[in-house]
């Protein structure tokens, strides 16, 4: 092999596993030539961070069950109805605003166990599953609100969405205290090696005598889980519980795995991609705005810009083949 | 009176990557004949019909049909030139009735729609023509496994196929379906149909064949009228004789103490009845030929797959594993067969794949002790010779024998009682074999009862210290190693002449 050969190689490698990161930095430029004032601050920074926390949040939870090559269409709903239960059990029955958001962390992992079973011990195709599973929680969400939000919430609760430690917002650590566990749990224990195991083949995790269906199940487990941290952050930012605010989040999480997907791993969703992708989103949401462009035209950049990222490093991955 | 000829390949050659698969063979199959293929498992027997149909290219050599050189590249190209192929696996949309399978790919229509009554009609009416008792509106996914096989047949019937493959037609049916199949072959053959028969059941060669050619190591080692023919001469042309020299002298090994009893044990998929003793320090061949039910009755041993019947007694007490877990926990071990598939996770690394089956031994809290595990690993691929670049390499960077070293890595600082090895050398180069060799002795030498399912003759010989033949099912044999040390013999019960 000569030289020029393996550079070629070796930057095509780049180019894969770093494209989308790339691609990252080059919107960040453009942002800042377009508002060289207000886009790149740290203030700015921060804004977008907390932004995107909820995002980031919802797409670790996500990232972990895509490893395992299956998905959780939950997410969004799951994420409304924890947002209800927390301020029903703080308005309605008086609850201490700590006592109900463990209660809401607790309904977040049962409501992922009940995902989790029906994937891996009934055997029901993942996605029809969580499809199934996901009006389910939303209808009995409706059903209990009647479609009205719970508002009057204490005054505590604020804390979680608006309140700031040492100047930066407590969602902000939130979301990077959930990250670094779920890398933390991947990269280092023994479930998380069962979890890349079962994405890679199941049948030889399963050989290997591990224990897939409850490996699975605890996956949907800690997306559950996840998705009540969302929702804690999101009902204490809006200082409401509103029956549908989550829901919305399901497509932006997956945006955000895929669009991770194909940075830093080949194609496989890992951690620091979905945080990346989590940016790109913040990113452009938050840009698109200081270039004062409609919020009813933000989603035709966005889904061009998504689709640009993923093409871009998925004809790289071709012409490595 | 001499028919003419309808194939004739001459002098093909088929290579996979450097080996040669078929060599130079040459295959004559009269028109309006039964023609039988025969060879032992890996004989090229089933590669040499693929070529003829065009699913395998050819590397050398002439095909002719009818006595006209042709180039075929494709089933479809082989359809033209009125020939087809059963082929193991049936192919059909199990929600399409047997009429839609029948027409699949050439529906009868009537102004551009589909005419169910038309192909109804069509199908009833050529069905009632070729004698087959099938009803056109059943949906091919309720039939039994020789009513599809019907149904292919008519398909290709219905294509006017003159020329046709069986691949063992007859291994997936009931005793009480074989007679009426070999009788329909027989009818096909009074057609005026030629058929090319690949089987292993040497009755039904008897019965319905009128030439046998027989295959061994891609090679065409006879070719015989029925009537000169003896069960005997059959089996002995199948032997390779060469392999004999591989047999080495058994280390006289005090075998008492029995570590597992196996008794009348059964499953859904192809095990009838199975039973075997398993004595400690003793490695016990399971030799038979292709879907005999080997792998599938330790299988059902081990919990992966359902047992229907039978008992299973280890060290003593009887169990019954659940899963796979289960019999790992209680000390019963199994290399898999299908390496890629179930032996390892391809895009994982080296270390991550080795230690998957002991983590728990590497976890505290949960968390795993990595620098223990990277000594350990490290020690292991010393012990194995892993040629590798590191051990955080990918498996999928290694070679079929590595590969192979990998999975026994995961396994072989297990506690251990009992060693499964299910084709252990399937598609490794010679180099590799003898260490893998080595190392089944030495783990029989540390007082491990060692199982290995081989279907190489020469294998089982030279490391085997007992051999259980199974045929459709059934242990039918245990042969002691004076018995086994024939060729010859062990290939007899596999077969059943």
């Amino acid at each position: 092999m000569n030289i020029s050969t393996l550079n070629k190689s070796k930057l095509s490698k780049i180019a894969t596993r770093y494209g989308t990161v790339f691609f990252f930095v080059l919107i960040c430029a453009a942002f800042t030539i377009l508002r060289p004032q207000s886009f790149f601050r740290l203030s700015n920074l921060i804004t977008v961070l907390r932004q995107i926390s909820i995002l980031a949040i919802l797409g670790g939870g996500l990232t972990m069950v895509m490893i395992t090559g299956r998905i959780d269409l939950t997410i969004g709903y799951t994420t409304s109805a924890i947002s209800v239960l927390v301020g029903a059990l703080m308005v309605d029955y008086g609850m201490n605003l700590w006592g109900a958001c463990a209660i809401g962390l607790l309904a977040g992992a049962l409501l992922g166990a009940a995902s989790g079973t029906a994937v891996a011990y009934l055997g029901i195709p993942d996605f029809i599953a969580t499809l199934s599973m996901g009006f389910l929680i939303s209808g009995f969400n409706q059903a209990y609100t009647k479609g009205h939000p719970i508002s009057n919430l204490p005054g505590g609760f604020a804390v979680f969405g608006k309140g700031s430690l040492f100047g930066v917002p407590v969602s902000i650590y939130l979301m990077f205290i959930f990250l670094i566990m779920i890398s933390v749990i991947l990269g280092l224990t023994r479930f998380g090696r069962h979890v890349y195991a079962i994405g890679g083949n199941q049948e030889a995790a399963m050989m290997s005598g591990l224990n897939v269906k409850l490996d699975l199940l605890l996956t949907y487990v800690i997306s559950g889980v996840g998705c009540a941290l969302g929702a804690i952050i999101l009902s204490s930012r809006l200082q409401t519980c509103h029956p549908t605010a989550g829901d919305s989040y399901l497509m932006d999480a997956l945006a955000t795995v895929y669009v991770g997907a194909t940075a830093f791993k080949n194609g496989e969703p890992n951690i620091l991609g979905t945080f990346v992708g989590a940016l790109i989103i913040g990113v452009l949401n938050n840009g698109l705005t200081l270039c004062n462009v409609a919020y009813y035209n933000q989603d035709i950049a966005k889904g061009a810009v998504i689709f640009l990222a993923v093409t871009i490093t998925s004809i790289q991955r071709a012409k490595k083949k | 009176m001499e028919q003419p000829l309808a194939v004739q390949m001459e002098h093909v050659t088929k290579y996979y990557g450097g080996i040669q698969a078929v060599d130079d063979v040459c295959l004559e199959v009269r028109r309006g004949t039964i023609h039988a293929l025969m060879g032992e498992n890996g004989a090229g027997k089933s590669t040499l019909m693929k070529m003829l149909c065009g699913i395998v290219g050819i590397d050398a050599g002439v095909v002719k049909l009818n006595g006209e050189p042709v180039r075929i590249s494709s089933l479809i190209e082989a359809q033209k030139h009125r020939l087809a192929i059963v082929p193991q696996e049936l192919a059909l949309v199990d929600y399409f009735t047997v009429a839609e399978n029948m027409f699949l790919g050439r529906e009868k229509t009537a102004g551009g729609f589909i005419s169910r009554s038309r192909m109804y009609a069509e199908a009833a009416k050529q069905l009632e023509a070729l004698k087959i008792d099938l009803d056109p509106h059943r949906l091919a996914g309720e039939l039994s496994v020789s009513q599809q096989q019907m149904l292919v047949i008519a398909r290709i019937l219905s294509l006017d196929a003159e020329i046709i493959i069986l691949d063992e037609p007859t291994a997936r049916l009931g005793a009480h379906e074989i007679g009426a199949f070999l009788a329909y072959m027989k009818y096909l053959r009074s057609t005026g149909k030629t058929l090319i028969l690949i089987s292993h059941k040497l009755e039904e060669i008897f019965e319905v064949c009128d030439e046998v050619t027989v295959l061994r190591d891609g090679r065409v080692i006879a070719r015989h009228a029925i009537e000169n023919l003896t069960a005997d001469q059959l089996i002995r042309e199948m032997v390779d004789r060469s392999s004999e020299r591989l047999a080495i002298e058994k280390r006289g090994k005090a075998l008492e103490e029995t570590v597992l009893e196996v008794e009348h044990l059964s499953c859904q998929k192809m095990v009838r009845d199975v039973s075997f003793s398993l004595r400690k320090g003793e490695i016990l061949g399971f030799y038979g030929l292709v879907g005999a039910g080997r792998t599938e009755a330790i299988r059902a041993m081990l919990g992966i797959d359902k047992k229907l019947g039978g008992s299973v007694v280890y060290k003593g007490r009887q169990v019954n594993f659940k899963n796979i877990r289960q019999s790992m926990d209680a000390g019963i071990v199994l290399a898999p067969e299908e390496r890629r598939q179930q032996g390892v996770v391809l895009n994982m690394s080296i270390r991550a794949n080795t230690t998957l089956t002991k983590l728990r031994s590497y976890s505290r809290l949960g968390f795993l002790e990595q620098r223990r595990e990277r000594a350990d690993v490290e020690r292991l691929r010393g012990e194995l010779k892993l040629a590798c670049s590191g051990i955080d390499a990918q498996v999928s960077s290694l070679s079929g024998g590595n590969q192979q070293k990998v999975v026994l890595a995961k396994l072989i600082d297990m506690p251990v009682d009992v060693f499964i090895f299910d084709e252990p050398t399937r598609g490794i180069d010679v180099g590799a074999k003898s260490e893998i060799y080595e190392l089944i002795e030495n783990i029989s030498a540390r007082g491990v009862s060692v199982i290995i399912i081989s279907s190489e003759i020469p294998e089982i010989q030279s490391i085997c210290d007992r051999v259980a033949i199974m045929r459709d099912g059934v242990v039918v044999k245990i042969l002691e190693p004076e018995e086994f040390n024939d060729a010859e013999t062990m290939l007899r019960y596999s077969i059943g002449g």
